[in-house]
C-alpha cells in the first residue's frame, strides 16, 4: 500500500484440527482428493488434519462450526475407525493465496531494492530453507537466479501460471 | 465464523448458502487498448482491505441471484452500507 | 465399600444394581454412576498411569478436566470416566500401562525425570542424525493415550439438529436458571443449555441454608422445577457447549439417555442473544506430588459423597482457599469423614459462621498455611502442611487430601467468542471487560459467591438478553440492577499459585506430565511468554486442554515478570471447549449423492457404481476393469450409456445471445439451424473451464450442454460475467429435468430406427446435426449427432420422466444387435483414442485454450463482446514455454504408465493425463501435457513413474488422433 504495489493475493483464513494422541496407528500422509481430505499422525500422536479455507478473505483466524463438522463427515467415510476418537483442538491462520497457488519471489521490479517472497498459503514451511538459500543469493547479488525465475510477480501479466508441478491434484482456492 | 447474508430478494441467510465473487472493481474492461498490465489490475489485484469492503456474493443455494454487501474483513461479518467520508 | 443412602440430594439409586467389569474383574455400580464413581465404590483409586512418568492418578475435579480418568470402554479408548453415565455390562480397562494401573511396569520412569527436561525431545535423539528414526519409532510409541484398531467400528447411533432461538443459556445453574426464567417472561424462545445431566451447578449438591430454611440444593431443584414448566424454555441437559462463534452461533453435543434414539447428537444452535452463565472450576493447589490418588479438589469430594452416597476418604486434610472449602469440610464431617486439620492460604476472611461450626466440631483450622508435599508411593497416606512462607511444617497421616486454591472462571466461551478478558486484582479472575454485541455474562465466573447475588445476576443478564430481542425492559432493567447492588458483590478471591516448593514433583499440568521445574527450565531457557511456555513445555497441550493448567501458568509467568496486571493473558482458548467424537460432529453423516433416473436399471445389468462428484454413475459393467468387451462392442458394434448427468441450460431472452457471447469463445451469433456448435468457456485467465454444445431452438432461444463438474457453476457464471449488463434474459437449469442417453457405434442407426418413425438416415440427420422428434410417436427427445468416443452416435436428450420407459425400449430394440451396456471407463479409453479433451484430465488450472489445442475454436474477431478470456487468449496465441497437449505411444508394447507420472529430463517437463492401453489399436498410448520443446511429433518422452527406483520408460510423441484421423466413423 505504502509503495503503491498491490498484490494478486488473498488472505484466506485457513483451518487445521487434531484429535487427542492415540498410539501409532497411522504412518503415512493420507490424502483424498474426492473427500477433499488429508490426515497424519504426530508425532505426539494425534491426528491432524484440516487445510480448509472459506473462499472469502478476512483476517480474524477464527475457525467455522460449518468446517469442524464437513471434517468430520469426511473422516468418518475415509478412515471409519476415527469415529471413535475425539477432536481435541481446532485452529486457524492467515494463508495468503495466490491465483495459481505459487509463491510470488521478486525483486527490484517495480522498486530497485524492494524484494517480495509471499504467497506462499499453506505450503510454505517445506521450502523455506531454499528459499531462503535463494532469496539471499538474490538479494546479495541483484541478479535473479535461474531457479528462481519462473515465480516473478510480471508471470501473471505474460499467463506463465504456475501450479504444483510434482503434485497432481487439481487444487485451487475452492478446495 | 458464523457469517450471515441479506440477500436482496431472500433475506437473511447463513453464509455457505452462498459463493463469494470477489471485491467490488467494477464493469469489464473494454478489449480495445487494454494493456496487459491493465488486465492484471482488473482480474488479479486485489485491495486485500482490512476492514469494510464492498463485494459481490451469489445466492447459490437459493434465488441465483449477484448482489453486493458491505463485510468487515476483520470481524467477518457484515455491515451496514457506510457513511460517505 | 458402603454407600451413603437416602441422602436428599443424590441422584443414584442405591437399590438398584448395574454390572459392570473392570481389568477382568466383575464389579457392581448404582444407576446414575459414572463409570468413575463406579470404579470409585469398587475400591479403585489408581484409574490410570501418566504419560510420561507413569505416576499414578486417580480422582481429583470429577468433571472431566484432565485424562486422569480417561479409559478404554467397550473398546473405545480415551473414554473420559468421570463424564461418562455407566450402562450395564460395560467392560472397562486402563490405558498406557504394562500390567495394571494399580502395579504398572513402567512405574520407574518416575524416577528418570531429570533425563526429560523441558523441551528435552527438540535437543536430544537427532546427535547424530542418524538416530533419530530409532528414536522417532520410539517416541511414537511412548506418546499418545488409548489405542485404536484399524478396523474399529463405532457403536451407536449419532444424530444433528439446527434449532433457532432467541436467546441462549450457557449453563444450568442458579445464575443460567434465573437468566432463562427472565428471558422467557417476556415469551421469548429460550434455549438453556447444561453439560450436567440435570440443572442445579453449584446448588445441586448443597445443604447450606439459601433462605429461610431452605437448603440451596432445594432451591436449585425448584428453579430447575419452575424451568420444566415453562413452555418457552427448551432445556437440553448432558450437552456440553463446544464452541461460541461469532454471530451467536453455539454448537453443542449431547450425549442421549437410555430412552433417546441417539448415543451422542450435535445441536448447532442460532441465538439473537447469549447468556454465558458457566460458573467457576476449582484453581489446582500446587505443591510436591499434587496429583497423587487420594488427592482430591473440594467440588469432587462433596459430590462423592452428597451426590453419589461415596465418602471420599476415611480421614482428611483440607488445603483450601475459598468458603465453599469450609463449607465442604463442616458436611463431610457430619457425613462420618474424620478431619484432624483444615489448612486454610487466607489468613483472614472466612466466614465467621463456618468457622464457628468448625470450632464446635473441634477441627482445628490454621490461617495462613498450606500443603506442600503429598506422601504415598502409590496413594496418599501423609501429607506435610507448611505456612505460606515455608518456614514451618507440619505432618498428617490422612488418605484423603482436598487441596484447591481457589476459583478459576469457565471462560472459555467468552474467549472464543471474542470477548476481552482483563485479570481482575481483586478476585484474581479474569473478567470481561468487553463483551461481543448480544453477549453477557453472570454468576459465579464473575466472582460472585452469595447465593442470591448470583441469582440477581443472572437475572439481569436474562433482562439485557430479552432486550437484546426487541423486548421493552427499562423498568424491570432498573429494578434488576438495583437488586443486585444491594446485595454482596465479587469475592476476594485467593492469590497463591504454588505452594513454598522446590516444584521437581509439583504438576502444573498432569496431562503432558509438566512440572513447575519444568516451567522454571523454560523460563530460565528465555522463554518468558505463557504461550511459548506452554509449547515448549507442552503444559495444557493434552487431552484436557488447558483444564489444569488454567489460568495459573498465566498467572505463574505474572508472577515471574513481577506484574500480574499487564502481562497475564490465559493462552488462546479454541474450540471444541471439550473433546467431541468425530462420530458426533459427523452427526447423521447421511451419504448424499445424486442418482440418474435409469440408476436402478444400471445396477441391475450389472454397473459398478461410483461416485463421480455429486453423482453415482456406472463405471464399469463387468469385473474386468480393462472394459475391453465393453470397448470393442462400441467400434464394432453398438453400445448404450446414460449420460444423464450431463450439464442442459435454456437461455432465452432478448439479450440471450450477449450472454452467451460474452461467456463462449466462439462466435455464437453463427449458430445454424439444425447443427450444434461446440464452444468452450474459459476464465479471464484464458484457461479452459468448461465445453460443449449450442443449439438455437428459435429466435433468442438457445438449449446448451455442459460438463457434468461444471453444470451447478452455469448459471452462476453467466450472471456473474454479466452482472454489470442489465441484460434482459432467463436461465433455467434443466440438468435434472432431461436423461441423456448415447448410443454409440456403426450399428446405432439400426437400432435408433426400430425406435422412432422420424428419418434418421445420413442426409436427413448428418454429423453435427440437432433434431427433435418422438419416441415411438410419444416420447418427445432432442437428439444430436456428436462424436465423443469417435463412432457413429446419437445423444438423445430424454424428458426425466420418460427417461427409464425409452432406456428399455432401447435395450429391448438393440437385443437382436448386440447392443451392450459400456460405462465411463470404456467412455473414456475410446475418447482418449480419438484425443477428446476432458476437463481436469488433460488440463489444470494453467492450461489455456492453446496448449490443448482448441484454440480454434475462439474467434479473434468478437471484441464487442468482450468475451471472458480472449484478452488472455490473443496475449498467449504465439507464446512459448508453455506446457502443450501431445499424444504418445509406448516403446515398451506392452504396458502404459500410470496416470499422473511425470515426464523428466534435468528437470519436470510434464505428465501423463491419462494412459491405456488401446484394444483398438493393440498399444499402449496415452496423453500427455509436456513443454513445448518435447511437443513435436517424433519426440522421446523420458517417464518417471511413482516409486519406480530409478527405472524410467519411454514413450514418443505421435500424431493425434490415435484412431481414425479423418473422421470418417463419425460421420457413418
Amino acid at each position: 500500500m505504502m509503495l503503491g504495489i498491490k498484490l494478486p493475493i488473498s488472505v484466506l483464513t485457513i483451518q487445521a484440527m487434531v484429535t487427542q494422541p492415540l498410539k501409532p496407528i497411522l504412518n503415512h500422509v493420507i490424502s483424498s482428493g474426492a473427500y477433499h481430505a488429508y490426515a497424519n499422525q504426530t508425532l505426539k500422536g494425534e491426528i491432524a488434519t484440516g487445510a480448509h479455507m472459506d473462499p472469502w478473505p478476512n483476517y480474524t483466524t477464527l475457525t467455522t462450526a460449518y468446517y469442524i463438522k464437513h471434517q468430520a463427515e469426511a473422516l468418518s467415510e475415509m478412515l471409519p475407525c476415527l469415529r471413535g476418537v475425539k477432536f481435541m483442538r481446532h485452529w486457524a491462520g492467515l494463508a495468503d493465496m495466490t491465483p495459481d497457488m505459487a509463491p510470488i519471489l521478486d525483486g527490484n521490479d517495480p522498486i530497485e531494492g524492494y524484494y517480495m517472497d509471499c504467497g506462499w498459503g499453506y505450503f510454505g514451511f517445506k521450502s523455506c530453507a531454499a528459499t531462503g538459500k535463494y532469496m539471499a543469493e538474490f538479494m546479495a547479488t541483484g541478479i535473479c537466479p535461474d531457479m528462481l525465475k519462473p515465480f516473478g510477480l510480471r508471470r501473471y501479466e505474460q499467463h506463465r501460471l504456475m501450479g504444483e508441478t510434482a503434485a497432481l491434484m487439481s487444487y485451487s482456492p475452492d478446495n | 465464523m458464523a457469517l450471515t447474508l441479506t440477500c436482496p430478494i431472500c433475506g437473511k441467510r447463513n453464509g455457505y448458502e452462498f459463493r463469494f465473487g470477489g471485491e467490488e472493481k467494477g464493469p469489464r474492461p473494454d478489449e480495445g487498448g487494454l494493456t496487459p498490465a491493465r488486465w492484471f489490475d482488473y482480474v488479479h489485484l486485489n485491495e486485500c482491505k482490512a476492514g469494510v469492503q464492498k463485494e459481490w456474493w451469489f445466492h447459490r443455494d437459493g434465488c441465483g441471484a449477484w448482489f453486493t454487501v458491505y463485510r468487515d474483513t476483520t470481524t467477518n461479518l457484515e455491515v451496514e452500507k457506510p457513511e460517505a467520508p | 465399600m458402603d454407600r451413603l443412602s437416602q441422602l436428599p440430594t443424590q441422584r443414584t439409586d442405591p437399590e438398584k444394581s448395574i454390572s459392570l467389569t473392570f481389568d477382568g474383574k466383575r464389579c457392581r455400580g448404582v444407576p446414575g454412576d459414572t463409570i468413575a464413581t463406579a470404579l470409585f465404590a469398587n475400591d479403585v483409586r489408581i484409574f490410570s498411569r501418566s504419560i510420561k512418568y507413569h505416576r499414578p492418578r486417580g480422582l481429583y475435579s470429577l468433571d472431566g478436566e484432565c485424562s486422569n480418568t480417561c479409559m478404554r470402554v467397550n473398546g473405545i479408548p480415551n473414554v473420559n470416566a468421570e463424564n461418562t453415565p455407566l450402562q450395564a455390562g460395560m467392560t472397562i480397562g486402563a490405558q498406557n500401562v504394562k500390567g495394571s494401573a494399580e502395579n504398572d511396569y513402567l512405574g520407574f520412569m518416575d524416577k528418570l525425570d531429570f533425563a526429560m527436561p523441558a523441551g528435552f525431545y527438540y535437543r536430544t535423539m537427532h546427535k547424530p542424525a542418524r538416530i533419530w528414526p530409532i528414536a522417532l519409532k520410539q517416541v511414537r510409541k511412548a506418546a499418545g493415550l488409548g489405542v485404536i484398531a484399524p478396523d474399529f467400528q463405532m457403536p451407536g447411533k449419532f444424530d444433528e439438529i439446527y434449532p433457532q432461538t432467541d436467546v441462549c443459556i450457557i449453563g444450568g445453574g442458579p445464575a443460567g436458571m434465573s437468566a432463562a426464567l427472565a428471558a422467557a417472561e417476556h415469551e421469548l424462545r429460550v434455549i438453556l443449555v447444561e453439560k450436567r445431566p440435570w440443572l442445579g451447578g453449584f446448588f445441586d449438591y448443597r445443604t447450606a441454608d439459601y433462605h429461610d430454611g431452605v437448603a440451596l440444593y432445594q432451591r436449585a431443584r425448584e428453579l430447575a422445577e419452575k424451568i420444566a414448566r415453562h413452555p418457552n424454555i427448551r432445556t437440553f441437559t448432558h450437552t456440553a457447549v463446544v464452541g461460541t462463534y461469532n454471530n451467536n452461533l453455539i454448537t453443542a453435543f449431547q450425549k442421549g439417555a437410555a430412552s433417546d434414539h441417539f448415543t451422542e447428537r450435535y445441536i448447532e444452535i442460532r441465538a439473537q442473544s447469549v447468556v454465558v452463565a458457566t460458573g467457576c472450576i476449582e484453581r489446582p493447589l500446587l505443591f510436591e506430588n499434587n496429583e497423587r490418588p487420594g488427592v482430591m479438589q473440594i467440588g469432587c469430594a462433596h459430590r462423592l459423597a452428597r451426590t453419589y452416597g461415596l465418602l471420599p476418604g476415611e480421614q482428611a486434610v483440607f488445603s483450601i482457599g475459598h468458603d465453599l472449602g469450609l463449607e465442604a469440610a463442616l458436611d463431610l464431617f457430619d457425613l462420618g469423614l474424620k478431619i484432624p486439620c483444615i489448612a486454610d492460604i487466607r489468613e483472614d476472611g472466612q466466614n465467621p459462621q463456618l468457622l464457628k461450626a468448625l470450632a464446635e466440631r473441634h477441627i482445628p483450622v490454621l490461617k495462613g498455611w498450606v500443603a506442600a508435599h503429598a506422601h504415598g508411593a502409590k496413594t496418599l497416606n501423609k501429607v506435610t502442611l507448611s505456612t505460606i512462607s515455608g518456614t514451618l511444617q507440619k505432618d498428617y497421616a490422612c488418605n484423603l487430601l482436598v487441596a484447591s486454591a481457589g476459583m478459576t472462571p469457565q471462560t472459555g466461551p467468552l474467549s472464543l467468542a471474542q470477548a476481552e478478558l482483563e485479570y481482575d486484582n481483586h478476585t484474581g479472575f479474569f473478567i470481561p471487560h468487553k463483551l461481543p454485541h448480544k453477549m453477557h455474562a453472570a454468576g459465579r465466573m464473575l466472582g460472585l459467591n452469595d447465593a442470591h447475588a448470583i441469582e440477581a445476576s443472572g437475572r439481569l443478564a436474562g433482562i439485557l438478553s430479552s432486550a437484546d430481542c426487541g423486548a421493552s425492559v427499562d423498568s424491570l432493567l432498573k429494578e434488576a440492577r438495583g437488586a443486585l447492588d444491594r446485595l454482596p458483590g465479587a469475592e476476594r478471591g485467593c492469590k497463591l499459585v504454588t505452594a513454598p516448593v522446590s516444584g521437581r514433583k509439583t504438576f502444573i499440568c498432569f496431562d503432558e506430565d509438566t512440572t513447575i521445574k519444568n516451567v522454571k527450565q523454560a523460563l530460565a531457557m528465555g522463554f518468558d511468554a505463557t504461550e511459548l511456555i506452554k509449547r515448549f513445555s507442552a503444559a495444557g497441550t493434552g487431552p484436557g486442554q488447558g483444564g489444569i493448567p488454567g489460568h495459573n501458568l498465566a498467572l505463574l509467568v505474572a508472577q515471574y515478570h513481577g506484574d500480574s496486571n499487564a502481562l497475564a493473558r490465559p493462552t488462546t482458548v479454541r474450540v471444541p471447549l471439550a473433546p467431541v467424537y468425530i462420530a458426533t460432529y459427523a452427526g447423521a453423516n447421511h451419504d448424499m449423492c445424486k442418482r440418474t433416473p435409469a440408476h436402478d436399471s444400471q445396477k441391475k445389468a450389472g454397473g459398478v457404481m461410483r461416485r463421480i462428484g455429486v453423482w453415482r454413475r456406472a463405471r464399469y459393467f463387468s469385473q474386468d476393469f480393462s472394459c475391453q468387451q465393453e470397448i470393442e462392442n462400441v467400434r464394432n458394434n453398438v453400445g448404450i450409456i446414460d449420460a444423464s448427468s450431463l450439464g442442459k441450460f435454456r437461455i432465452w431472452g432478448p439479450n440471450a445471445l450477449d450472454a452467451l457471447q460474452r461467456v463462449y469463445v466462439g462466435d455464437m451469433s453463427k449458430v445454424a439451424e439444425g447443427r450444434i456448435k461446440y464452444s468452450a468457456m474459459c476464465n479471464d485467465d484464458g484457461c479452459i473451464i468448461d465445453d460443449g454444445v449450442v443449439v438455437k431452438r428459435a429466435e433468442d432461444d438457445y438449449y446448451l450442454t455442459t460438463s457434468t463438474a461444471r453444470a451447478g457453476a452455469t448459471v452462476e457464471w453467466f450472471r456473474y460475467h454479466s452482472r454489470y449488463d442489465g441484460w434482459r434474459f432467463n436461465m433455467v437449469n434443466l440438468t435434472d429435468a432431461f436423461g441423456v442417453i448415447n448410443l454409440a457405434g456403426p450399428n446405432a442407426r439400426k437400432v435408433l430406427e426400430k425406435v422412432t418413425d422420424a428419418d434418421v438416415s445420413n442426409e436427413a440427420f448428418p454429423y453435427a446435426g440437432y433434431r427433435e422428434f418422438s419416441i415411438k410417436n410419444t416420447v418427445p427427445i432432442r437428439s444430436m449427432r456428436l462424436g465423443f468416443v469417435g463412432e457413429l452416435s446419437f445423444e438423445l436428450h430424454v424428458p426425466a420422466s420418460y427417461m427409464q420407459a425409452v432406456w428399455d425400449l432401447l435395450v429391448e430394440a438393440g437385443q437382436e444387435f448386440g447392443l451392450r451396456n459400456f460405462g465411463l471407463e470404456a467412455q473414456n479409453v475410446l475418447r482418449m483414442e480419438k484425443c477428446h479433451l476432458i476437463i481436469g484430465s488433460e488440463s489444470e488450472q494453467r492450461t489455456t485454450l492453446h496448449d490443448v489445442g482448441l484454440g480454434f475454436l475462439w474467434d479473434p474477431h468478437k471484441t464487442e463482446a468482450k468475451t471472458v478470456g480472449a484478452v488472455a487468449l490473443k496475449q498467449t496465441k504465439e507464446q512459448a514455454g508453455r506446457l502443450k497437449l501431445v499424444g504418445f505411444k509406448m516403446e515398451n508394447p506392452l504396458r502404459a504408465p500410470k496416470d499422473g507420472s511425470i515426464i523428466v529430463d534435468t528437470t519436470v517437463k510434464g505428465y501423463v493425463c491419462i494412459a491405456r492401453y488401446s484394444f483398438t489399436l493393440k498399444a499402449p498410448i496415452g496423453l500427455a501435457l509436456v513443454d513445448a520443446s518435447l511437443a513435436k511429433e517424433g519426440s522421446r518422452l523420458q517417464i518417471y513413474e511413482d516409486e519406480c527406483q530409478g527405472q524410467h520408460i519411454y514413450a514418443t510423441v505421435t500424431a493425434t488422433p490415435f484412431y481414425d484421423p479423418e473422421g470418417k466413423r463419425l460421420r457413418m
